[in-house]
C-alpha cells in the first residue's frame, strides 16, 4: 500500500514538473481568464440587450432560454437584472461560461498528455526497467493512471485558481461564501472529467505502442468527440419545439410598475404578489403573465426530462449541467422559469447540487470505472 | 537448484517461433554467453528470462523458483541490463536509482546507502545529481548496471550490454562486468561480440532462428568442429579463387590465404601450392560459430 501511495505520488509529481504542465497551467488560465471578462461583458450586454428589446417596459417578462437537450434550460426575467446579479453570480459566472470551451479543451489535454504516457516509455526503454522490478503491473497501471489524473486536476485547478485571482481583480469580483467549496468541487470534478480522457489516451498508447501514432488517434478522437457534439447538438435544435410567447405589457402595466415601490425595496416581489393590490387591467395581465410562466415552466420541464439523458453521453452538456448546477449563489432547479426570486440565505449545501446532477456525474463514474478497468487489463498483460 | 533453467522455451510472434524450443541451464557463479546473429532470439530470450514477456510454452526457473508461477519472486532475484539503456531522462541519476531502488521494496536508510554505493561502484557519484537526459550512452549503461545491481540480485540477465557505445565505454562495461564475476553472481550475457563472449563466460550456447544449435564451452565448441571443419593458411601472395569443391571459405589477408573447408583438404592444397606454404590451423570461435550458422547445423 505504501509502495502505491509513493507511486502515485511518484507520477502526480512527473505531471507536474513536466514541461507540457506550466504550459497546460497557461492555457487554462488563459481561457478562464478571457471567460471572466467576457463574463463582466455578457453582464453589460444583457443590460444593454434588455433597455433596447423592451425599453420601457419593466414588467417581468419570462424569457426563454433553451440550449440542446434543455440540461441547463432556464426562463429567465430578461427585463430584471436581478437575474444577471442573482444567478449565477459573483465570480462563479465566468467560471461557468469558460465550462462550455472547458468541455473539448480538457479532453484535448488529456488525451494529448497520456498520448505518449506509455508509447514513449516503450519506445524508450524504460518500460524494461519499470516493469523488470518486482511490483504488479496492474498495480504500477492504476498508480500511474491515478496520479495522472490527479496531477492533471491539480494543474486545472492552479490554473483556474490563478486564473479567476488575476480576473477577479481585474473585473474586481471575488469569491463569497460557499463560492470557494463550489468551486473547488468543480474543479475536482473538472479533473475528473480530465482523468476520463486521460484513460482513453493512456489506453490508446498500451495498445498502439507508437507516440506518433497515438497522438494522432488522440487527435482524432477528440475530433470525434467534438463533431460527435456538434452533430449532436445540430440534430437536437433541427427537432426542438418552439415556445408560446406573451404580448408585450400594454402601457398601463408599465405605469404601474414603474410606480411600483419594489425598486425600493431589496428583493422584487413575484407576479402574483404584483398583482395582488393592482388595477384589473394591470391584476389580469399579471396573473396571464406568471400562468404562461407556469406553462413554459411545464413545456420545459417536459423537455428536460426527455432529453437529459444526452447530457449523460455528451461531454458539452454533462459539463454545462455540473457547472450550471455548482456555479450559482442561489439553487435553482435547471428548467425553472425565473420569475424575481428573493436571494436564498444561506446559500444551498454543495451536496445538494450534486444530487441534482446525478446522472451526468454517475454517467461519468460508470464511464471512468469502464475505462479504468479496462486500462489495468490492458497494462497487466502489456508486454515490454 | 540451479540458478537458472530453461526447458522448452518457446516465444510465437505472428506465426513465427523467435524462441523455438530453447533449453539450457546455468551452473551457480558461471557466465553464460548467448550468442547469436541480429534476430536469433537472444533479447527475447532474455526479456522471456526478466518476465517482461510471457512464452507460449516451457518452462523458467530462477533459483528453483518457476517464472509463470511466481514471477514477482523471480523478479525481486535478477537484475536486467539491456542495449542502449533508458532512464527517466528528466530526472537525475540518483532521482531514477531512488524511484527504481522504491520498486524494489528498498526503503530508508538502506536505499540511500544502496544508491550511493551502486553509483560509486559505476563511477558515476560525482555525476549524481545530473540529468540523465544529458548522459553519454556509456554512462547511462553504467547507470543501468547499478539500477540492476541495487537490490543485490544473484542472477544477472546483460543483453547487449556494451551496445552502442564507445571503445572507452565498452572498456569501462568489460570491467564492471568482469568485476561482477568475481562477486559470485551467476550471470547470462547476450552478444553477437564473439570476443567479449569467449573472454568473459565459462559457456556459451549458440542461437540461429530462435534454436539453440550448438551448447558448451567456448573450447568445446572449437573442438566439437574437429572432423567437421578444416583451416589451413596458404602463404601464397596471391588471392587463390579456385580452392577445391569442400572447401567453404577463403579469405585473401596480406601475403596469405585462409581457406576453410568441411573435409581435410591440405594434400590438395600442398600439391597446388607446395607444403611449405600450407599450415594447418584452429578454427577461431568466430569462424566456428559462423560455420554453425552458415551451414544449419
Amino acid at each position: 500500500m505504501m509502495l502505491f501511495i509513493r507511486l502515485v505520488g511518484f507520477f502526480i509529481a512527473r505531471r507536474i514538473s513536466a514541461g507540457t504542465a506550466l504550459s497546460f497551467v497557461v492555457l487554462i488560465g488563459m481561457l478562464v481568464f478571457v471567460g471572466m471578462l467576457n463574463g463582466a461583458r455578457t453582464r453589460a450586454a444583457m443590460l444593454g440587450d434588455t433597455v433596447q428589446r423592451f425599453g420601457p417596459a419593466v414588467a417581468p417578462m419570462p424569457a426563454v432560454s433553451v440550449d440542446v437537450g434543455s440540461v441547463h434550460t432556464q426562463v429567465w426575467d430578461a427585463t430584471n437584472l436581478t437575474y444577471v446579479a442573482t444567478y449565477p453570480g459573483g465570480v462563479l459566472l465566468p467560471l461557468r461560461l469558460s465550462s462550455r470551451w472547458l468541455f473539448i479543451i480538457l479532453p484535448l489535454v488529456g488525451l494529448l498528455l497520456a498520448s505518449r504516457e506509455i508509447s514513449q516509455e516503450l519506445e524508450s526503454g524504460v518500460a524494461q526497467s519499470v516493469y523488470a522490478a518486482p511490483i504488479r503491473p496492474s498495480v504500477l497501471g492504476m498508480a500511474r493512471v491515478l496520479g495522472d489524473s490527479m496531477g492533471i486536476a491539480l494543474l486545472i485547478g492552479i490554473g483556474l485558481a490563478l486564473a479567476v485571482s488575476a480576473a477577479g481583480c481585474f473585473v474586481r469580483l471575488g469569491f463569497i461564501g460557499g463560492q470557494v467549496v463550489r468551486s473547488i468541487t468543480f474543479v475536482i470534478i473538472l479533473g475528473f472529467y480530465t482523468s476520463v480522457f486521460v484513460l482513453v489516451g493512456n489506453l490508446v498508447s498500451a495498445l498502439l505502442r507508437s507516440s506518433i501514432q497515438s497522438v494522432w488517434t488522440c487527435v482524432a478522437i477528440a475530433l470525434v468527440v467534438f463533431a460527435g457534439q456538434m452533430a449532436g447538438e445540430n440534430l437536437f435544435i433541427a427537432r426542438h419545439r418552439s415556445y408560446p410567447t406573451i404580448p408585450f405589457p400594454p402601457r398601463l402595466v408599465n405605469e404601474y410598475l414603474y410606480s411600483h415601490d419594489m425598486w425600493m425595496t431589496g428583493a422584487p416581489p413575484s407576479a402574483e404578489e404584483l398583482a395582488a393590490d393592482a388595477p384589473p387591467e394591470v391584476h389580469r395581465y399579471l396573473l396571464e403573465l406568471a400562468a404562461h410562466g407556469q406553462r413554459l415552466f411545464e413545456m420545459v420541464q417536459a423537455d428536460y426530462r426527455r432529453e437529459r439523458w444526452f447530457a449523460a453521453i455528451s461531454p458539452v452538456h454533462l459539463v454545462w449541467e455540473i457547472a450550471g448546477q455548482l456555479l450559482q449563489d442561489r439553487h435553482e432547479n435547471a428548467t425553472e422559469i425565473f420569475a424575481p426570486q428573493p436571494p436564498v440565505d444561506p446559500t444551498p449545501p454543495v451536496w445538494l447540487s450534486l444530487r441534482r446532477a446525478w446522472a451526468e456525474l454517475l454517467g461519468m463514474v460508470a464511464v471512468w470505472l469502464a475505462l479504468f478497468g479496462l486500462n489495468i487489463r490492458v497494462l497487466s498483460r502489456l508486454e515490454v | 537448484m540451479l540458478p537458472i533453467e530453461v526447458e522448452d522455451l518457446t516465444k510465437v510472434y505472428d506465426g513465427r517461433a523467435v524462441v523455438d524450443r530453447v533449453t539450457f541451464s546455468v551452473a551457480r557463479h558461471h557466465v553464460f554467453g548467448l550468442l547469436g546473429p541480429n534476430g536469433a532470439g537472444k533479447t527475447t530470450t532474455i526479456k522471456l528470462l526478466a518476465g517482461l514477456i510471457r512464452p507460449q510454452a516451457g518452462r523458467i526457473r530462477i533459483l528453483g523458483i518457476d517464472l509463470t508461477r511466481q514471477p514477482l519472486a523471480v523478479k525481486s532475484v535478477i537484475g536486467h541490463v539491456y542495449a542502449n539503456m533508458a532512464f527517466y531522462n528528466d530526472m537525475s541519476a540518483l532521482d531514477n536509482l531512488t524511484f527504481f531502488g522504491r520498486l524494489h521494496r528498498i526503503r530508508g536508510k538502506r536505499l540511500r546507502q544502496r544508491v550511493g554505493a551502486m553509483l560509486r561502484f559505476v563511477g558515476l557519484w560525482d555525476e549524481r545529481g545530473k540529468r540523465v537526459g544529458k548522459y553519454s550512452q556509456g554512462m547511462k549503461q553504467r547507470l543501468g548496471i547499478a539500477r540492476a545491481l541495487l537490490h543485490e540480485p544473484s542472477v544477472l540477465l546483460l543483453d547487449e550490454p556494451t551496445s552502442g557505445i564507445d571503445v572507452q565505454g565498452v572498456n569501462s562495461i568489460r570491467e564492471l562486468i568482469y568485476q561482477l564475476r568475481s562477486q559470485d553472481k551467476t550471470i547470462l550475457i547476450a552478444s553477437h561480440q564473439l570476443g567479449e563472449i569467449e573472454l568473459i563466460s565459462d559457456s556459451i550456447g549458440l542461437l540461429k532462428n530462435g534454436r539453440l544449435v550448438s551448447i558448451g564451452t567456448s573450447q568445446g565448441i572449437k573442438e566439437s568442429l574437429r572432423g567437421i571443419l578444416y583451416k589451413y593458411v596458404v602463404r601464397v601472395p596471391q588471392p587463390i579463387k579456385d580452392f577445391g569443391l569442400a572447401a567453404v571459405e577463403c579469405r585473401h589477408v596480406k601475403d596469405s590465404n585462409i581457406v576453410l573447408a568441411s573435409e581435410p583438404i591440405e594434400s590438395d592444397l600442398a600439391e597446388r601450392f607446395g607444403a611449405d606454404l600450407v599450415e594447418p590451423l584452429e578454427p577461431t570461435l568466430e569462424e566456428a560459430f559462423l560455420w554453425m550458422l552458415g551451414n544449419g547445423k
